[in-house]
């Protein structure tokens, strides 16, 4: 490290000073909802549900909805959403409200495209007919209102933890805290506190990247930018190539069909029948943790040494397993599958050596804050290129950036080999020591769901304190938001295989309930017809359920107290895996969390009762009949369905892609007609089957039949439902993918023409190839059949490939590569539009466009100021300027021009009304005198090394075009 | 213009004498301009004495220099410019017109061009 590293990491940071209370700036949330005048009255009434509210009213200014959405069943009431507020001893009160579009607010003409309606708090069992009123009656609101200051109308959403993280002024801050502990919100208001920054958002999980990106549209202060990227992303920014999204499961395939082709079986030793732990452990570890500067690194920084990985207290397999490890992987050839199996870890490997070249995009190089969430998804590799990152970012601007990172160490369903600690050293050592915040209050789980996670984090005490997640065992659990809110849990026995069949067929039929395994994989017994029901924990992670069935958690539990005796290290690191697991499965309920055993013997059911403390015991038959009796509308069951294919989009294409068409097949309903008359609905289901749609085109490999399956589904819901213009985008996507040589421009152009929030499925789908994108746009102004497209909206279409630099200078130096590429073809008609639309053009180009087009004094000026004498002259003789054309002038040319400059000067010293003097002879001569000869008729002569001037003009087409 | 007025004017002088009238030289030059023989005219007037007979056959005959010393005022100053101008036009640089741009062409052309007489509405 150089001094100047080092002065810059003691030395260069700043006070991260909030502008709390800042001017009264315009933001994206305004005028969003519309407050009846009887709400504030029930607020009032009310005063323990005013933080739920206030989280509900945020989520709702920037989702359009809340998380756990509610429908009305009852004919007169249908079309009101309800949102649970909690209160006192149970599910006491809900919001009702309604979004533009709906039966309730088809009505108001006025009112704006997605506002909202917020009509009432009500009871859970008043269900009396609302009448949604006058749209005078209903107040509007701004992000004032409802950003949680004093001045608003509800209470503040944050916990004074939340607040103190969001408001300090230390230059790097971490957060940490339990699965809904509001992690991500005290991120976003450290964002939102701050005026005037440039902030880059970080996460791997896309779809908490879509909900921060809707977020900060809605709360972000009016003069600050927030960038909101997914990690694949910017590692692809960082590298200047895309980086391949694979799925965690696609990776372990990847690695047992390349484990397959070694033959090396005999040598798996402790890892025999542990082929994920092994992939886990290569990617967390072996991977994932070779960071020059932190460990020894061998092959060029790809993987740890053998001394680093087995000396150096990075992996807690232990020597035995940890020496199979590095035997099996130089059996392997590893070099030959790494990047198959781990695409997004050898692209952290060249973002990590660029940035240590001290190598950054331009447009990466302006950001002032980086905040990342969920860090524990990063592997060490992923969170160096972060930390280096901002050295880079420091020794580029002299200061360096704010770095603010959330983590919850208890849910590494990835496996990233996450380690606070480890963390901790690397940002201390590459930048500055951070300052740490513990949120303690549970602002989601509802309280008795919220003390069973609480159980089964006491289940980490076991290991070793190295091995285990930061104080997860220590946490008090507090009455907050969510937790005032009521919950069932349940504990139901099964005791055959038909029972089994049966329950799950039933439960895989009823509306937001999940089946969640504890296990990485859906375990064997689940037959075949249910499988694609139920999701593992890296599935399910994100997710919020009103129910979720965890499915035969006995096994686990008691495979987890069994092995507390044992000291092997292989044993100790997958029961760490395994609690991790299981908090993921237990914390995505919302309402009512039911542990399903299948054939327990005593032991097993004595640890579920544990586990549950006090639960309600339901038989497989009173299980399906609580659910069932559940009367839900379609439109709740759609949202259910459209929130879980947004999420699974994460880990599952294919699970996305169902969930989508349950969504679809609930609004078509048997008769292909829509059962849901409300637009907004409609719409939302559109753009889900879109969202995931695009997605499995653009990152997916299918086969042809599946892809034209997707593409026929897509048209025929944006025909039904959507607009001619996604139709078009959806057409253009399709074709673009289908053979992806093909220039990207009508793509872009159909992108063009949808509305930016209309078009966050396209630009969620191509956020995956925008190096792609950009790279054949780059291409596009060389070729002359495409460069006259770039008269068109090029910075636009750069918004959609995801560009983050300058747009308008960028934009500006593809039309001066298009214009070039048109004047050297004569197409200077179509140059010429294209440099309308260039903001100060490069005078050579407009000069050489000018002339082509025949504007010749103008051409003569600008190449003048591009000092070219010859053309200038040129072009100045071609206007008739002699005078201006006589600087330069040689030899014969010079005399010419005097003399006609000599010769107009004398005919204007022409006496006053010569011609009423002069005699029929004097006029005769005086004419014969003024007479040129004919000019003699002038052969060509061929020019060796190309022509001198330009070409003349032609039109796109090839064909003449008179100037 | 070339001519040789005195010789012409004693072979005209001459052939007016053999058809047998002894004439004035006056009334010769007076004959000679109603015959529009200007150039014999204002030689004749000239060795009258008569410059302003002169001036005006050696103007109607297109005869600028000769004019030129008999001629005051506006009438000087025409002359003037029209010598400068036939002058300039002489001293035009060799295949100049195979040189100039046809926007050059043009605005010469219009720069040289003289405006035609103004009607005249009586007489």
């Amino acid at each position: 490290m150089t001094s100047s590293e080092r002065f810059l990491q003691t030395k260069s940071f700043r006070p991260d000073y909030p502008t709390v209370g800042g001017a009264k700036d315009e933001r994206g949330a305004d005028g969003r909802l519309r407050l009846h005048e009887t709400v504030l009255d029930g607020i009032r009434d009310r005063p323990r549900i005013g933080k739920r509210l206030s989280i509900v009213a945020q989520q709702m200014a920037a989702l359009g909805r809340s998380t756990i959405v509610k429908g009305c069943s009852d004919p007169v009431n249908r079309g009101w959403r309800r949102t649970p507020l909690g209160g006192h001893h149970g599910m006491h009160y809900y919001l009702w409200w309604s979004p533009q579009g709906t039966r309730q607010t088809r009505k108001f003409k006025s009112l704006e495209r997605n506002s909202i309606l917020v009509r009432a708090i009500r009871h859970h069992d008043d269900h009396s007919p609302l009448n949604v009123g006058r749209l005078m009656d209903y107040y509007k609101l701004d992000w004032l209102d409802i950003d949680g200051d004093s001045e608003g109308c509800f209470d503040t959403p944050w916990t004074d933890t939340q607040q103190l993280f969001a408001l300090e002024d230390k230059p790097v801050r971490l957060v940490y805290g339990y699965p809904g502990s509001g992690k991500t919100a005290a991120l976003w208001r450290a964002v939102e506190a701050r005026s005037s920054g440039r902030t880059l958002y970080l996460s791997w999980s896309r779809s908490l990247i879509e909900h921060a990106r809707a977020r900060f549209n809605a709360f972000a202060p009016a003069d600050s930018v927030v960038d909101a990227r997914d990690f694949s992303t910017f590692l692809g920014e960082l590298c200047g190539a895309d980086v391949r999204r694979q799925a965690l499961a696609a990776s372990r395939k990847a690695f047992l069909d390349a484990y397959a082709w070694w033959k090396i079986s005999d040598h798996l030793g402790p890892w025999r029948n542990r082929m994920d732990a092994l992939h886990a452990e290569l990617r967390a570890v072996l991977f994932g943790c070779a960071v020059p500067g932190m460990f020894e690194c061998d092959h060029d920084d790809a993987k740890l040494s053998d001394p680093a990985y087995l000396g150096g207290g990075v992996s807690s397999v232990g020597p035995t397993a940890g020496t199979h490890v590095l035997d099996l992987v130089r059996r392997s050839g590893w070099r030959g599958w790494y990047e198959d199996v781990f695409p997004e870890l050898a692209s952290a490997k060249r973002a990590l050596a660029l940035l240590s070249e001290g190598r950054l995009p331009d447009a990466l190089s302006r950001f002032d804050r980086i905040v990342v969430d969920e860090v524990q998804d990063l592997t060490l590799l992923e969170a160096a290129v972060v930390a280096q990152y901002c050295r880079v970012l420091a020794l580029k601007r002299n200061h360096a950036p704010w770095l603010l990172l959330a983590f919850d160490d208890g849910q590494t369903v990835r496996p990233s080999g996450f380690h606070s600690g480890r963390l901790n050293r690397l940002l201390t050592d590459w930048l500055t020591a951070p300052e740490e915040f513990n949120l303690e209050h549970n602002v989601r789980s509802p309280g008795p769901i919220a003390r069973v996670v609480e159980r089964a984090s006491v289940l980490y005490a076991v290991i070793r304190k190295g091995a285990r997640p930061v104080d997860q065992h220590s946490r008090r659990m507090e009455s907050e938001g969510a937790s005032a809110v009521d919950a069932r849990l349940i504990y139901t026995e099964i005791e055959n295989k038909e029972e089994v069949r049966n329950l799950l067929a039933g439960l895989a039929d009823v509306h937001d309930v999940a089946m969640v395994t504890p296990e990485a994989n859906v375990p064997n017994w689940v037959p075949p017809e249910s499988r694609s029901a139920i999701l593992t924990p890296e599935e399910a992670k994100g997710l919020e359920y009103s129910s979720v069935c965890v499915l035969d958690l006995g096994p686990v539990l008691a495979r987890l107290r069994r092995s507390v005796d044992e000291q092997d290290p292989l044993v100790i690191h997958e029961r760490r895996t395994a609690i991790d697991r299981l908090r993921v499965a237990l914390s995505r309920a919302t309402e009512n969390l039911v542990l399903i055993d299948v054939d327990p013997d005593d032991r097993s059911r004595q640890l579920c009762m544990e586990l549950l403390g006090s639960a309600e015991r339901f038989t497989s038959g009173d299980l399906l009949e609580l659910f069932e009796d559940a009367d839900y509308p379609p439109d709740e069951r759609i949202f259910t369905r459209t929130s879980d294919a947004r999420r699974l989009a994460d880990v599952s294409l294919e699970r996305a892609w169902e969930r989508a068409l349950q969504a679809l097949r609930l609004l078509q309903g048997a008769g292909g007609r829509a059962l849901v008359e409300d637009e907004s609905v409609q719409a939302e289901v559109c753009l889900t089957v879109l969202g995931v749609a695009s997605l499995r085109l653009v990152e997916e490999g299918t086969d042809r039949a599946t892809r034209e399956a997707v593409v026929s589904t897509a048209e025929a819901v944006t025909e039904a439902w959507g607009s001619p213009d996604q139709l078009n985008a959806v057409r253009e996507l399709a074709l673009w993918t289908a053979n992806r040589v093909r220039p990207p421009l009508d793509l872009l152009q159909a992108g063009l023409k949808l509305d930016k929030s209309d078009r966050a499925w396209l630009d969620a789908a191509l956020a995956g190839a925008q190096q792609a994108l950009r790279q054949a746009i780059e291409r596009c102004p060389e070729n002359l059949a495409l460069a006259h497209r770039f008269a068109g909206d090029v910075e636009r279409m750069l918004e959609i490939t995801g560009f983050m630099g300058d747009a308008d200078s960028e934009a500006r130096r593809l039309r001066q590569v298009a214009v070039d590429t048109l004047a050297d073809a004569a197409e200077f008609t179509t140059a010429g539009e294209i440099l309308a639309r260039v903001e100060s053009p490069q005078p050579r180009q407009l000069a050489i466009v000018s002339e082509g087009l025949g504007r010749h004094a103008q051409a003569a000026r600008a190449f003048e100021k591009a000092g070219m004498q010859q053309p200038a002259f040129r072009n100045w003789r071609k206007a008739g300027q002699f005078e201006k054309a006589l600087p330069y002038a040689k030899g014969k040319a010079k005399a010419d021009l005097q003399w006609m400059i000599r010769a107009e000067k004398l005919m204007q010293r022409r006496p006053d009304d010569i011609q009423n003097r002069l005699t029929a002879a004097e006029r005769k001569r005086l004419e014969a005198a003024k007479r040129m000869p004919a000019r003699r008729r002038q052969h060509p002569v061929p020019v060796r090394g190309g022509r001198k001037g330009p070409r003349r003009a032609r039109n796109r087409h090839g064909g003449g075009r008179a100037v | 213009m070339g001519v040789d007025v005195r010789s012409d004017k004693s072979k005209a002088v001459d052939q007016l004498r053999a058809s047998g009238a002894r004439r004035d030289p006056l009334d010769v030059a007076a004959e000679f301009e109603r015959l529009g023989r200007h150039l014999l005219a204002a030689a004749v007037y000239e060795d009258a004495g008569m410059p302003e007979d002169a001036l005006r056959n050696w103007r109607e005959a297109g005869e600028h220099e000769k004019a030129l010393p008999h001629a005051t005022g506006q009438l000087q100053a025409d002359l003037q410019w029209m010598i400068r101008v036939e002058k300039l036009m002489q001293r035009r640089p060799n295949g100049i017109q195979d040189r100039l741009e046809t926007a050059e062409r043009k605005r010469l052309a219009k720069a040289m061009r003289v405006p035609k007489p103004n009607k005249r509405l009586f007489g």
